[in-house]
This record gives C-alpha cells, structure tokens and sequence, in this order.
C-alpha cells in the first residue's frame, strides 16, 4: 500500500540519520575537530528538536528557552552537589521535572496570547529566571556556576556502563536523541501533531473545530520546556558543572537561530541541520577567525531574506527540481485516485 | 421541536446594538436561510448561535439544552459546525488533512499518542468521504493555499461537515463566486440538506430562494419578516 512505503520511506530517513550520527565518533579526528564537540552537537540537537515543537509545530516564538535547558542543568548540579546524588536516572528525572516545571508554570501566563505578546512574556519569564539564577549564590552559586559534577554511570542494575569518556558519554547522548526524535515523531504524527499545527495556523478554526486551543499550547510549550531540561542535564553531565549563561537572552537567541538556519519551520530535521551548521561554522571557521560568530549572523540575516525555509526549504526545493521528489515534509494520506466514487464528483472549480 | 432556538438576543458593541430583541427558530432538516443588507448583524448572530460571541441578553437552546454561555469548542462539540465569510482554512494543509484534524474520530482521540493519523485507513476513509462529497477528492494532496478560490470555499464547507455536525451555519458561501460555481454550491448544499440542519446567510436572494425552505430577513439587528421563499418574494416590494 502506498501509505506504508511512504511511512516506511521516512523511518529509512530516519535511520539513517541515526546511523549516521552513531558513526560521528569514528571519523571526527580524522576532521580535524574534537571529540568533545559532537556530544555538544547531539545534545544541542536534542535541545533543538524539542525546541521546534514550540516554535515550528505549534507557532510559540519562545526567546526564552535558555532558561529551561538551565535549569535542566542545575537540576542536575544541584542533585548532585547539594543531595550527593549518584544516581544518572534520579538526576536527568529531575532535568525533565524541572524543565517542565519551571516550563509548565511559565506557560500558564503565556498560553493565552499570541504573537508579540507571546514573544514578550517568553523573554520576561527567561530573564526572571536567569536573574534567579545568578541571585540565588546559596543554590547555584552564581556566576561561579557549580563545579566538578560527576559523568554518573548508565546503571543497568545488573550492570552499568561508565561514561566519562567522551566517546561513551556521545553514544549516551545519541541514545536520548534517538528516543526524543521517536517521541516526536510518535506525536506529531498523532491527533495531538495535527492540532497544534491547525492552532499554528489558525486558532479561531481551531477553537471551531471543538479544541480547546489554550490547553494544546500549554501542553506543547511544556513537553518542549521538559526535552530543554533533559538537554540541559546532559549538557551539565558533559561539561561536568553547570552555570548561568546558557540562560541569557543571548543563548537563548541562539536556538531559535540554529533551528530557523535549519528549517525548522518545515521541517522535522531542520533543528538538526541548524546544530550542525552552527557548530561546524564554530569549529571550521572560529579557528581561522574569531568573527565567525559575524558569519553566522550574516547567514541568519542570509536565511530571513531570501530563504525563510532555511537549509531544509533549500534541500526540499533542490529535491523537488532535480529529483522530482515531492514535497515531502511530514507523512500525507496516499492519493486514492483509482477508487470508484459512488456519485460523479460535483466539481466547483 | 425547533433544533435550535434563541430568544430574545440582545447584542451590542459598545455604544452601538447591533442586535435587537432577535427570536429566531430553526427546524431540524430544514435550511433556513437569513438575508439582510450589510452590518445588518448577520454574522453577529452566527457568533453568538455559535459560542463566538455572548449575548448581553437573551438565550440559545440547542435541542433543548440551554447553551447560551458555552465557549466555542462545547458549541462545536455539541454538534454545531460553521464556515465563515472570511475565508479560515488551515493554509499549509493539504485538503485532506484540513478535513483529517475536524473529524469527530479524530477528536474523541485527540490525546491518544499512538493514533497514527497519516497512515490510518479507517480515518483516510471518512476524509475522502467526506472529500467526494464536495467534489475535492481529486485534489486532496493539495494544500489549501493553493486550491483555486471555489476550491477552497468548498473545502471551507467541508471541514465543518467533517465534524459530522447536527447543524451547519454557512455565512455568505456564495462571496467572490461566478455564476457556474454558484450553480455547482447550490448543488452541493441541495444535497447536504439530506444529511444536516442548515442555516445559510446570503446576501443574494436568488440563490436562497433556490434552496432555503424557508427565509429570515433580519434589518438594522431585527427580524422583520420569516416565511417560504415563495410568499417572501410575492411581498418583495414590502421589505424594499
Ligand atoms: N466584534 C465586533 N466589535 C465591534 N463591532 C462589531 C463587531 N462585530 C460586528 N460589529 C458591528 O456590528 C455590525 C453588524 O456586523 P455584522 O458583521 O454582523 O453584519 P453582517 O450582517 O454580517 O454584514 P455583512 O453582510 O457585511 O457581512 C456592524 O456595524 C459591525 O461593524
Ligand atoms: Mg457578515
């Protein structure tokens, strides 16, 4: 059946990113580039999947999501440092809850406005608790952020694999990548997928149709908050401390940068491909000049102007004209043109 | 028993009334059709029959049910359906998935994560029933954006007869429309009327003469006069 080869089309698609990505490992030096970037990239990359549900599936313009990979992130220092916490689960749990949390709160302000208003509140939440963060030295001590975490075991039980490799805590990262881009496959594909994408279209259609749109925003901006949290964890775990500045208004410009590069807004991959563009721009570029991040900048700019679509809009139009692939972006219902009709169409053309 | 009933609507927006002592009856599997000059408050009522707007006074009984400060989703949960002058489809859609996200299947499992909507046959069924029924099926990978403008005030109908709705208010499906896609609507509604109550706005009368049972002149946020078509027209010159 056509659906099933178009379904299965894009889980090929899907595996070979996964298949790909498990092979970064075993070339990257061979690049020139370090190991550590690709756990960077991969945690980014969850971070920035799970930020495109808000910005690209449901049409939330957060600025403000730094706040929620940070707060992942002390979640994890604080469990550890405070509560001398050594359990992995325990502390990336406590990520997600409080990325979520702190996510789910915010978003009883924002989930009825729209637009600028929206953008605002999403801000002015990010920087309240940024502020927090740098205020409240007795917790997160600040500017000096909170040091020498442990990389804690994958504890199996029976038995528990280390990761303070950077090879092995990569393959740690790449195994919650996979499990968050299967979630959000599950889910976009789900009811749930199409109305947020209706209520990013067009709420009062939406509100029509019997949903209630308040709710379906809500739910959506805080999953995304509880995927930047468990980022945020992951991220504190690898570079073994957490501190403030990923919370700024600043890096929080950055994701929604990195996933508009990408083509977030049609596409699936597109947050991935921003990650990557970014950090290979950093790490290719940033040795031979320190203006890179300029570059980066004149490429947004470049992509605002004359391709909205970002890199995936330009793949998607390339495949389109040189492929004749359709214009495939998420999974259509196949066509069903050699089905009799009981009546003659009445066609209003 | 009338399906839906509003009595004594009093509508107004700030200084101005824009609806007046409105009682208005509709009977179920019958179209009734409302026509009025413009900013005579026609839409106005639809918002409020439909949970857009409130009324400042008055009440809306739905078979029965007093419903008069429902939202707009229990409205349309109820079973009322609508389409709107200004068109108000999902753009970026394709045809087929702005009737996937309105039907009742759809939304009874709109929290069901592992409901697969793309790939699930029974729903491709009913869209593309309900596609065939306003004559899209062919186009239904279309996304709506592109649909040429009659295309898209039939998909503008079906996404609220996708809800599988007791009640359909249509408001000015006619706008913007040539006589040869005028004709193919009267169709289409003509053979709606087997399935649902409808309640059509127009400013045109000819073409509710040519479906409604009967019509509802509304003037200046008043009912002035409801009757058949026929005994409407042969009082033409009064209402003018
Ligand atoms: N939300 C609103 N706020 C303020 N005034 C409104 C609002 N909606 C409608 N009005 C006013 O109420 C009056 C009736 O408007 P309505 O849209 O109901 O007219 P209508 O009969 O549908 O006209 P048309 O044939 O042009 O569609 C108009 O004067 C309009 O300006
Ligand atoms: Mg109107």
């Amino acid at each position: 059946m056509t659906s099933l080869r178009s379904y299965s089309n894009d889980f090929t698609k899907m595996v070979f990113v996964f298949a790909f990505l498990a092979t970064v490992p075993l070339w990257i030096s061979s690049v020139g580039l370090y190991d550590y970037i690709a756990i960077e990239i991969i945690i980014w990359c969850i971070y920035a999947m799970g930020y495109n549900l808000a910005l690209g599936y449901t049409g939330l313009p957060s600025f403000g999501h730094g706040a929620f990979f940070g707060i992942g992130a002390y979640a994890m220092a604080m469990y550890q440092v405070h509560e001398g916490g050594t359990s992995l689960w325990v502390g990336l749990l406590l990520s997600i809850l409080a990325g979520a949390g702190a996510g789910g709160l915010s978003a009883l302000f924002m989930s009825h406005r729209r637009g600028i208003y929206f953008a605002l509140m999403t801000i002015a939440f990010g920087q309240v608790f940024w502020f927090v963060a740098i205020k409240k030295r007795e917790y997160t001590n600040g500017e000096d952020g909170l040091l020498n975490l442990e990389r804690l075991p994958v504890d199996f039980g029976i038995f528990s694999l280390d990761v303070s490799s950077n090879q092995s805590m990569y393959f740690l990262g790449l195994a919650f990548f996979m499990l968050v881009v299967l979630g959000l496959w599950t889910l976009i594909h789900s009811p749930f997928g199409y109305i947020i994408q209706s209520l990013k279209q067009n709420e009062t259609r939406t509100w029509f149709l019997g949903y209630n749109v308040h709710l379906f925003k809500w739910i959506s901006f805080t999953l995304s908050t509880a995927i930047s949290g468990l980022a945020g964890g992951l991220f504190a775990l690898t570079q073994r401390s957490a501190f403030p500045d990923v919370m700024s208004l600043h890096w929080s410009g950055i994701i929604v940068m990195m996933t508009i590069v990408g083509g977030g807004l049609v596409s699936f991959w597109g947050p991935v491909l921003g990650v990557m563009f970014y950090f290979i721009m950093r790490d290719f570029l940033g040795t031979y000049t320190s203006t890179w991040i300029l570059w980066f900048g004149v490429s947004f700019m470049a992509v605002i102007l004359f391709e909205p679509h970002g890199i995936a809009g330009l793949w998607m139009k390339i495949s389109q004209r040189i492929f004749k692939m359709s214009p495939g972006h998420r999974l259509l219902p196949p066509e069903r043109t050699l089905v009799p009709t009981p009546e003659p169409s009445n066609e209003l053309v | 028993m009338a399906l839906l009933e509003a009595k004594g609507i009093h509508k107004r927006f700030g200084q101005q009334v824009v609806l007046e002592k409105v009682n208005i009856t509709f009977e179920e599997n019958q179209l009734s059709g409302i026509v009025g000059p413009n900013g005579a408050g026609k839409t106005t009522l639809f918002n409020i029959l439909t949970g857009q707007h409130w009324p400042d006074r008055g009440k809306v009984f739905f078979n029965g049910k007093n419903i008069t400060r429902f939202s707009r989703q229990r409205v349309a949960r109820m079973g009322i359906a609508r389409s709107f002058q200004i068109m108000n489809l999902f753009d970026d859609f394709t045809a087929i998935e702005n009737i996937m996200v309105a039907l009742p299947n759809v939304r009874q499992r709109q929290f069901n994560m592992f409901m697969n909507v793309p790939t699930d046959s029974a729903i491709q069924d009913e869209a593309y029933e309900v596609l065939r029924r306003i004559g899209l099926d062919k186009v239904a990978r279309t996304e709506a954006k592109n649909l040429p403008y009659g295309k898209r005030r039939a998909l503008e109908i079906g996404v609220a007869l996708a809800s599988k709705p007791r009640m359909l208010f249509l408001d000015e499906p006619t706008q913007g429309m040539g006589s040869d896609q005028m004709s193919n609507l009267i169709d289409l509604v003509l053979k709606l009327k087997e399935i649902v109550t409808i309640v059509v706005i127009e400013h045109d009368m000819d073409f509710l003469v040519e479906i409604a049972d009967v019509i509802s002149v509304i003037l200046w946020g008043q009912i002035i006069a409801t009757d058949a078509p026929d005994k409407l027209l042969a009082n033409r010159g009064v209402l003018q």
